[in-house]
């Protein structure tokens, strides 16, 4: 499938005409003096990879516009080398992901993969940067997996499925019911959030009645609504990824149940949810690492540019393409540029630390995964449309960065 | 019980859905012998043309009414300018040829609407909630059903009692005979294009609703609409024991 004239591309295709001239300059005066060996004038050759089709289309997109406006604003170049961003769709298809890795890595010699928001193809790219020794940036997909084993060159600047469910589990059996049911796509996102969902819950005393499989791209979950309603437990933990989650909430809401009985989810808080929902969202409790909500002044900064840029607010995926951008750009900063040696570009992304839009964020260089705040959010009525209220916050949640439940 | 009965509905709710579609797509494979992969971008497009009148109208029934008209004209030029050259080429040429509208059609779709999801809400005098059982049901759904049967009801007035009716059926079974009895064959495939096009574009606003309003959800639907015709004409074949099948 063609890639599409969006926002995001638009601007990624200047840069990529600008970076493009840029090298031909280099070339033409490679040519006029072959001796001179213009290494520290190397353009920064940045892949990246993100479903800009598909039922995450809008998640990548988001990524993508985010990982733009931090590139904006140090105005594409890192210690004095040119940044070049070279976009690919991964279709939500684990394959073609696995073709998009190797064309970025082998043809057009991308340093490094920045992207990822669907699970199974972070996992099936993740075997091919290991056989390539690859560097590999995760700005979204949150699969516990990944960062198992160790992969010397793979970073996560999002989340992880226990950070943001952990926290969930404590604050649903401490405040919402002490017996639940779990409906979560049946992919590797889903069966991750729901095991470490119920990993937590269960070791605090809670008891899951039922755990409900829904095949990605489910169309119509009234049969599993009217199970679920048959159940009647007093709260219900939720997760598919993109378009199923919305029709998810939108039936949910049709059969009645989100008056009977609390819905809680893993990042149901985004952009889409609120232009596909709108009020039908309202009441949705979610565990988040951001929301515009969030009140620092990173947060505060980062939504006005993002509003001023792109003419709507920006959610969590697209904070994740913005730190993720931001977290390699400071390593970057410390290499002086240099994404050739990854070892030493290794040693400057664990030690990265700054306050992001989400909060303090810093990169626990144990399990390469982010040590932040994780929120739980829901959704409320404000004025004509609707907002998002921050009812609790877990303090500096950390990965453990090994299978425990 | 209940819970047979609660889940009967359901499987016919969206059972409905899919008949609107595969209605479409065995008018068009049955009668006109071609094979339109294009189907799914009508209810597609249906279903995103209805959202942008009710976005300028606020009415849901308007949108339901309109709706299906620019998508008629759109399906009918493609009949007439693209598909109608493929006819005699077989199955495989009118595959590449949709299949390759289909992508057409999405980037159009992601250009002007963009790729997120968008919603259509249920009309307001349907919004009540009817309880079956462990069910409960919109009154929406529910009216789905009755309005699938009724489009049943009416393609079979249509195909078995009418006039024009009979015309197409002649016209399938030998164009050159119906043509040489002067019914104008070209403009009777023309229309049951067409219907077959606003089928599936009615279909895309009745269920937007449920589904959501999303680029790909041509192909969501498509693929088991296609299962659903593809069983259709078996039973249908082995109910008949038709040698033609």
């Amino acid at each position: 499938m063609k890639e599409k004239n969006s926002q995001g591309s638009h601007v990624s295709r200047r840069r990529f005409m600008k970076s493009a001239a840029g090298a031909g300059a280099v070339f033409a005066q490679a040519l006029a003096a072959p001796r001179v060996h213009a290494a520290s004038d190397a353009v920064v050759r940045i892949g990246n990879i993100n479903s800009y089709t598909g039922g995450l289309a809008y998640a990548g997109e988001n990524n993508l516009n985010g990982m733009n406006l931090y590139f904006d604003s140090i105005g594409w170049t890192v210690a004095g080398r040119k940044i070049e961003l070279i976009k690919e769709d991964d279709q939500f298809n684990p394959q073609i992901g696995l073709q998009k890795a190797k064309k970025l890595i082998e043809s057009d010699k991308a340093d490094l993969i920045i992207g990822i928001q669907a699970s199974n193809v972070a996992l099936a790219v993740l075997n091919y940067m290991k056989q390539q020794k690859a560097f590999y940036v995760v700005s979204g997909a949150g699969t516990d997996a990944i960062t198992w084993d160790r992969y010397p060159y793979l970073f996560r600047t999002s989340i992880s499925a226990y950070q943001l469910s952990m926290p969930m589990a404590h604050y649903v059996y401490d405040n919402l019911g002490k017996e639940i049911v779990i409906s979560a796509a049946d992919y590797a996102g889903g069966r991750d959030v729901a095991a470490e969902f119920k990993g937590p819950y269960i070791a605090r005393g809670g008891k899951v009645l039922k755990e409900i499989w829904t095949p990605l791209g489910t169309q119509d979950f009234s049969a599993y609504l009217t199970d679920i309603k048959s159940i009647n437990p007093p709260v219900t933990y939720n997760f598919m990824p993109g378009a199923d989650y919305i029709r998810f909430i939108q039936q949910y809401t049709e059969f009645g149940l989100k008056e009977k009985m609390q819905f809680t989810g893993f990042t149901a808080i985004d952009s889409q949810t609120v232009t596909a929902l709108g009020k039908v969202a309202i009441g949705v409790m979610s565990a988040v690492t951001y929301t515009d909500t969030v009140d620092n002044p990173e947060s505060k900064e980062f939504a006005a540019s993002f509003k001023a840029r792109y003419k709507y607010a920006p959610d969590l995926f697209a904070e994740y393409g913005y730190v993720g951008a931001k977290a390699l750009g400071e390593a970057l900063k410390m290499t002086g540029g240099d994404a050739s040696d990854k070892d030493k570009l290794a040693e400057a992304m664990s030690k990265i630390e700054f306050n992001a839009p989400r909060g303090p964020f810093r990169m626990d260089p144990a399990t390469h995964n982010p040590i932040q705040n994780v929120y739980i959010a829901q959704v409320i009525a404000s004025g004509d449309g609707i907002s998002t209220k921050i009812i609790h916050t877990a303090q500096n949640v950390q990965d453990p960065g090994k299978k425990i439940y | 019980m209940d819970l047979f009965v609660a889940q009967l509905l359901n499987g016919l709710v969206y059972g409905m859905l899919l008949f609107l579609m595969a209605a479409g797509l065995s008018l068009i494979f049955g009668l006109m012998n071609v094979v339109n992969l294009a189907h799914g971008s009508f209810f597609m497009l249906g279903a995103f043309i209805g959202y942008s009148i009710f976005r300028s109208t606020g009415s849901f029934w308007v949108a339901f009414v309109l709706a299906p008209i620019p998508v008629i004209a759109l399906g009918v030029v493609m009949e007439v300018v693209f598909l109608r050259r493929l006819y005699r080429r077989g199955h495989m040429d009118q595959v590449l040829l949709t299949f390759g509208f289909t992508f057409v059609f999405l980037d159009l779709v992601q250009s002007v609407w963009g790729r997120s999801v968008l919603r259509l809400p249920v009309p307001a005098a349907l919004q009540e909630t009817v309880q079956i059982g462990w069910g409960v049901f919109s009154a929406y759904r529910l009216s789905l059903i009755a309005f699938g049967f009724a489009v049943a009801g009416l393609l079979w007035l249509l195909l078995e009692r009418s006039r024009i009716g009979a015309m197409v059926r002649a016209g399938v079974d030998d164009a050159a005979m119906a043509a040489g009895l002067g019914a104008n064959i070209p403009a009777l495939f023309g229309g049951v294009f067409g219907l077959g096009v606003a089928l599936a574009a009615l279909g895309g606003v009745a269920a937007a609703p449920i589904l959501g309003v999303y680029p790909g959800m041509d192909a969501d639907i498509l693929i088991p609409a296609f299962i659903v015709t593809v069983s259709a004409v078996w039973v249908a074949c082995a109910a008949r024991s038709r040698a033609a099948c």
